[in-house]
């Protein structure tokens, strides 16, 4: 499938999103601006949360969120355009490189917490779009905080080698024998939503283990369990309906009624509550067609 | 003979004293289990919700209204329920009930006003004031777990 076509998909679905928030006319056929695209964009990538400001009473893109890993913490940084101490300072071009390759304008090479694995098979349009989101936001002066990682890991040069290893920088490319719900149920996921990031378990190395592909991890982000969602029927969600995982995704809340906390609340709450219906449903398709994989994440006794 | 009465009086205390905490420990077996059950109810309606939107089931927001309801009222036990501090044995409850109880009570407000607000907007069928009332259900669970009951990754197994 051409690209253009499925920009063209996700342009309407974004229209789409519009008309449901009761903004655009049924009647009117405007095209959503690049502010308003890149602002989807970002609630497709789960509304970035990692880049909140623990500090500030109002939700705010101005870092400082301190992010637990295995390698100790890093925290998240200021992804408001002030110049001097969040992104004011990245070209269009700056942002891309960022996203694209995980390095900075000054050449600082990014730890992968910052999911590029994903982000780097964004279109080019979603990416200055959310630049151009991030760009219409206030701006709010919050100097980035350094890592603290314990030695290795707190040499950046150990991140070149882990790149080497584990990152491919590589675009999105549709599945020519897929339809295009399945696709875009499969770009969202992949390059956006970053599923994977969460919910495939990690090596010991940090990187994702690709033979337990969205089958959960016990320690996932931050230490939470993160669910097997592959369609497993005893151990992932092979029992849940296409209606229990869109459902699932819009309110967190799971086919028993259930809610679900922490991270995955959070990203429901500031990202995919918002995506249109469509969007949604494509994800849960694209879910529902994943290998099922056993593996069995249950908290510890 | 006095250090050996004194010894038998101390033991008998202990005893006592033991004996007590056995029968404190069983009477907080049987509220741990009374307040998940209470939990359990509020999640059975939360499902049927769920069910009846998901699947458009034709009991439709008249049921909604119910389930809502039930919620409501269930929440308003929760004070109550939690009242006893026990945050040892097989609970998910975090010990900060206790040490926020003011905010926790706040919460189980909010939870039921939320709800409340749901069975309204669902007995007059409104579809666009039911979806909005849903998210602040939805919201007061999570709002609540958040901060009062255990990750996942910390909670006891269930079947």
């Amino acid at each position: 499938m051409q690209p253009a076509k499925f920009l063209g998909i996700g342009l309407g679905l974004c229209g789409l999103f519009l008309v449901g928030l009761g903004e655009v006319s049924s009647q009117e056929e405007r095209v959503p601006t690049a502010v308003e695209r890149g602002e989807y964009a970002l609630r497709a990538a789960g509304g970035c949360t990692c880049h909140s400001n623990p500090n500030m009473e109002e939700f705010s893109l101005s870092g400082g969120r301190p992010i637990e890993t295995p390698f100790g913490i890093i925290y998240g940084t200021n992804i408001t355009p002030d110049p001097e101490t969040g992104i004011g300072g990245f070209s269009d071009d700056d942002f891309v490189k960022a996203m694209r390759e995980g390095i900075g304008p000054d050449g600082k090479v990014y730890y992968p917490v910052f999911p590029y694995t994903s982000f780097t098979k964004m279109t080019d349009e979603d990416v200055r779009d959310m630049k151009a989101y991030l760009d219409s936001l206030a701006p709010v002066k919050n100097e980035n905080k350094e890592p603290e990682f314990r030695f290795p890991y707190s040499q950046r040069s150990t991140i070149s080698v882990w790149r080497g290893l584990h990152f491919d920088a590589e675009r999105f490319e549709p599945s020519a024998d897929k339809d295009a719900q399945w696709n875009r149920g499969a770009y969202l996921s992949e390059a956006l939503a970053h599923c994977g990031e969460c919910h495939t378990p990690r090596t010991f190395m940090g990187a994702t283990d690709d033979d337990l592909y969205y089958a959960g991890s016990v320690e996932g982000p931050e230490g939470e369990l993160a669910p097997n969602i592959t369609p497993d029927e005893t151990t992932g969600i092979g029992s849940w309906k296409t209606a229990d995982i869109t459902w699932f995704l819009q309110w967190g809340l799971k086919p028993d009624g259930n809610d679900t906390q922490g991270l995955m609340g959070e990203i429901i709450e500031h990202g995919y509550q918002q995506l249109t219906a469509e969007d949604l449903e494509a994800m849960a398709v694209y879910l529902e067609s994943l290998p099922p994989i056993e593996n069995q994440v249950r908290p510890q006794e | 003979m006095k250090s050996r009465k004194l010894a038998l009086f101390l033991v008998a205390l202990l005893l006592l004293g033991a004996g007590t905490a056995l029968v404190q420990a069983q009477g907080d077996e049987e509220i741990i289990v009374y307040r998940q059950r209470l939990m359990k109810g509020h999640v059975a309606s939360m499902g049927s919700i769920g069910d009846i939107m998901k699947f458009k089931l034709a009991v439709g927001t008249d049921h909604v209204a119910v389930h809502a309801k039930n919620i409501s009222e269930y929440a308003k036990l929760i004070p109550a329920a939690f009242e006893k501090d026990i945050s040892a044995g097989k609970t998910d409850a975090k010990a900060e009930v206790w040490t926020n109880w003011d905010d926790f009570v706040t919460k189980a407000n909010t939870l039921s006003t939320a709800a409340a607000t749901l069975s309204t907007a669902a007995a007059g069928g409104d579809m666009a004031k039911v979806m909005p009332a849903l998210k602040g259900v939805g919201d007061a669970c999570r709002g609540c777990h958040n901060d009062y009951r255990k990750p996942e990754e910390e909670r006891f197994p269930r079947d």
